[in-house]
């Protein structure tokens, strides 16, 4: 195995985040499967330079405190790989809570993962005393306003920006442990992520809210 | 226990929630109904810097080996925590399986530092116990502590069952299989021994110190006038337990999610120091020395990296570049490690050539920084403190360090030395800048030398257990005496003041009455005491008042030859005519050799049971 190799081969994987790492954030992740390819001994391509990095790519960042059953990673290999070998590999070294579940070949040349912008879906259990309609009400009242604003920090700034437009959807999914489960489509990309808790805040469901799991990713 | 829910509304509200949740790759998990004994091992500090604790995973790796035991994981939860757990009325938990302390058989905390302390406290409270021995429940947990705080057990004594004195490998087994025994004699049930049966059984096994057994009787003036057992059988003195050989160290090691102190796969290649540096607690404490042997650290090396996946390893000891093999080590390790992308880094090093040609070795792409400590500024004060540095020898690290692209040398000192004068001070300064002319003409302006100064605690169990801590004027007076002196392009001075100074000299040199402090302190809201932003100086100055006590006795006056110490009932196997013979040496200002070039009679080979072993004892 050598650092300077050059990458052969790019396979997609499809991973689930469950709970036990609901608190880890995108960061901690990246380290997850830097870590994982190494105990599976797989051989990845590292970046040229002074300081070369493993090619690891991960999508959309999750945000902490969410799980998510649609992940995507890719990885950059020096030699190619079976994928379905490469799937066993790394689930026998991931923790409990991670688990690929699907892995697909990419041309090498396709656009890098974090580049792309997708439309993102989460679900989450939250407290309604009273009819699913009026929970649908208020979901549906919230789409029709035109903007919503909300406040955001960004290097230790406090600054304004508007919500609505990063979310696509809401409804109500159905009933789970006694409570409402909420879906919601957002928009995650270079020109805005919309961020399911601000989602919730923003409609009064935050603190009842739990569960919070990302559902979907669909790139592009 | 429904934690779980309630845990996600507390957990999305601290900071570093990953500190709390536990699941790591290497954790172990065991069934909690069908494992009889059940131990939790706690580290009074956050995560981050907890799970960087080689000793505690030592121990966590032991004891999980055993088919009969598990062993989970406890950290001291942050101020934000603790708020949250209390609000809703949670307990502190386990990290592997989220039991209450109180579900566990045994409490084992470990005490690296005095300024956690407190967080000790915090542990068995929020566990569900009072941080009281006397005031426990006949069904909560045995509580036990161990690490290098239990060399001066005295300050907890109150707090704790037992210590553990001196390395746990063996002892902590064999005292766990005692409880165990005792437990299934009915200890745990209706109408068993009382848990004071069991102490004093415990204290028959070596390096186990039970406070309740033995009485301190003082004098009118305050000071201590000796420590005595007050039960038949057991010890005058309590011996500290050493591992003739070095077991095979633990390689399953657990892999953090979060980012922590020492983010990398820690192997232990050597334990103990021969170079007897009188200010060095770990000097005398930790002797004999004992190495692993190449084949051993190579091979540990080797499944740590697989079963870890870590891109750094770091070789632990006391002083690297003693390691009679370590060229030999190094080189190993480094063909191995290269091809993988993994880094190895070499902390403690002597200063000399030979240390830099070694992490020349090790250093293949990015020459980030260099570090030695020379600890003094003239060569008086380094003979003084038996520092084996000469201003040469430095001058050649340092030669030898930016003449082969390295741009940056980091230097530690300390100030408030015993027989330190202004003049010692001064010449850290004629120091540092020789070495920055040194870095210049070969790096140019790119030379970078960062000099970071401690204040000296004098320490329990070595030479200067008998020496006050520098006044305060004194220290304010010799801080503008180097800020002057380093004022200087390239130079980086670091001074670190916590104002926590003397309330670490206080603690560490502390008598059995210093636990009521330590108490009172708690109560008041003392917690986290060695981070600014947590450290509360009112609580203590309180909880002294309120003791009628005073951190100067303590921290400030100096012991004469023949007064009773709090620790002379701890036998570290180093004699304390050696340590008062150091002493004296340090007056005249007189080296003592490295014990590897000839036995200088600290006592520790006659002292403690090392036939057999891998000890470099004569
Ligand atoms: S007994 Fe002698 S060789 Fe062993 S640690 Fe003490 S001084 Fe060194």
């Amino acid at each position: 195995m050598s650092l300077d190799a050059p990458a052969v081969q790019r396979l997609r994987l499809d991973y689930a985040k469950g709970e036990p790492l609901r608190f880890v954030s995108h960061l901690d992740m990246m380290r997850l499967w830097e870590r994982a390819c190494r105990r599976a001994r797989l051989p990845i391509a590292h970046t040229q330079g002074f300081n070369p990095r493993p090619r690891i790519a991960l999508a959309c960042p999750l945000p902490t405190g969410v799980t998510s059953r649609a992940e995507k990673v890719d990885l950059f290999l020096t030699t190619r790989m079976d994928p379905r070998e490469t799937l066993r590999r790394l689930n026998a070294v991931l923790p409990t809570g991670v688990e690929v579940f699907g892995v697909a070949e990419v041309a090498l040349t396709e656009p890098a993962l974090m580049s792309l912008p997708a439309t993102v879906e989460y679900q989450a259990r939250v407290e309604w005393d009273g009819p699913a309609a009026d929970l649908e009400a208020r979901l549906r009242a919230w789409l029709a306003q035109d903007s919503v604003m909300r406040q955001r920090e960004r290097k230790g700034r406090a600054g304004e920006y508007d919500l609505r437009p990063l979310v696509e959807h809401l409804w109500v999914v159905g009933q789970s442990e006694g409570r409402f489960v909420v879906g919601m489509r957002v928009k995650s990309g270079p020109q805005g992520t919309g961020r399911p808790d601000e989602v919730l805040k923003s409609l009064g469901l935050w603190d009842s809210a739990r569960g919070l799991e990302r559902t979907a990713v669909m790139l592009g | 226990m429904s934690i779980v829910s309630d845990l996600e509304v507390i957990l999305r509200d601290v900071e570093k929630p990953g500190r709390y949740t536990g699941g790591e790759w290497n954790s172990v998990v065991k069934d909690w109904e069908s494992t009889p004994v059940k131990v939790a091992l706690a580290y009074p500090g956050t995560y981050e810097i907890g799970m960087s604790n080689l000793g505690l995973m030592i121990l966590y790796d032991i004891l999980n080996r055993q088919p009969d035991i598990l062993c989970e994981r406890v950290y001291a939860p942050w101020l934000d925590m603790e708020e949250g757990l209390r609000r809703a009325g949670l307990p502190l938990y386990s990290l592997e399986t989220r039991h209450a302390l109180t579900d566990f058989d045994i409490v084992g905390i470990s005490l690296p530092y005095e300024l956690n302390y407190t967080n000790a406290l915090t542990i068995l409270s929020l566990g569900g116990m009072s941080p009281l021995a006397a005031e426990r429940r006949p069904e909560d947990p045995l509580v036990i502590a161990g690490g290098s705080g239990a060399y001066n057990p005295e300050p907890m004594a109150a707090f704790f069952d037992l210590f553990v004195i001196g390395e746990g490998e063996e002892a902590l087994l064999e005292l766990v299989r005692l409880y165990a025994e005792w437990k299934r004699g009915g200890g745990a049930a209706s109408g068993r021994p009382p848990k004071a049966d069991f102490l004093r059984q415990a204290a028959r096994i070596g390096g186990i110190y039970v406070p309740a057994l033995y009485a301190a009787e003082y004098h009118a003036d305050g000071r201590l006038a000796r420590t005595v057992p007050i039960a038949p059988d057991v010890p005058a003195r309590v011996v500290k337990r050493v591992v003739p050989a070095l077991p095979p160290p633990p390689t399953r090691l657990i892999v953090p999610y979060i980012e922590t102190v020492h983010d990398r796969a820690m192997l232990e290649i050597q334990r103990g120091c021969t170079q007897g540096c009188r200010f060095c607690q770990a000097s005398t404490i930790y002797r004999p020395v004992r190495e692993r042997t190449v084949d051993e650290i190579v091979r540990a090396a080797d499944e740590m990296l697989l079963a870890t996946g870590h891109e750094e390893i770091s070789l632990v000891s006391l002083s690297s570049s003693d390691h009679s093999q370590i060229e030999h080590v190094v080189r190993a390790l480094a063909e191995r490690c290269a091809p993988l992308g993994v880094s190895i880094s070499l902390p403690s090093l002597r200063a000399d050539a030979f240390s830099v040609r070694l992490a020349e070795m090790v250093q293949t792409t990015r020459k980030t920084g260099l570090t030695f400590a020379p600890e003094a500024g003239s060569q008086r004060l380094r003979d003084a403190i038996n520092k084996k540095v000469s201003e040469e020898d430095l001058l050649r690290t340092a030669e030898a360090a930016f003449g082969t692209g390295w741009n940056r040398i980091k230097l530690y000192f300390m100030v408030g030395q015993p027989t330190e004068t202004d003049e010692d001070v001064e010449a850290i300064g004629d120091l540092v800048r020789k070495v920055v002319a040194v870095g210049r003409r070969h790096r140019g302006g790119r030379a970078e030398v960062s000099v970071s100064v401690a204040t000296f605690v004098p320490k329990p169990h070595t030479p200067f257990q008998w020496e006050a801590l520098v006044d305060d004027e004194t220290l304010r007076r010799r801080l503008d005496i180097l800020r002057r002196g380093l004022r200087v392009k390239g130079v980086q001075f670091s001074w670190h003041d916590p104002g926590t100074t003397l309330l670490e000299a206080a603690l560490s040199r502390g008598d059995r009455r210093v636990g009521a402090v330590i108490y009172r302190a708690w109560q008041l809201g003392a917690r986290f005491d060695a981070w600014g932003d947590a450290y509360r100086p009112e609580a203590w100055e309180q909880a002294w008042r309120d003791a009628g006590l005073s951190p100067e006795f303590y921290g400030r006056r100096p012991r004469d030859r023949d007064e009773a110490l709090p620790w002379d009932h701890i036998d570290i196997g180093v004699r304390k005519e050696f340590l008062w013979r150091e002493r004296e040496r340090c007056r005249a200002a007189t080296p003592t050799p490295d014990c590897r070039e000839g036995c200088v009679g600290c006592g520790v080979n006659a002292a403690l049971p090392l036939a057999g072993g891998t000890a470099l004892c004569p």
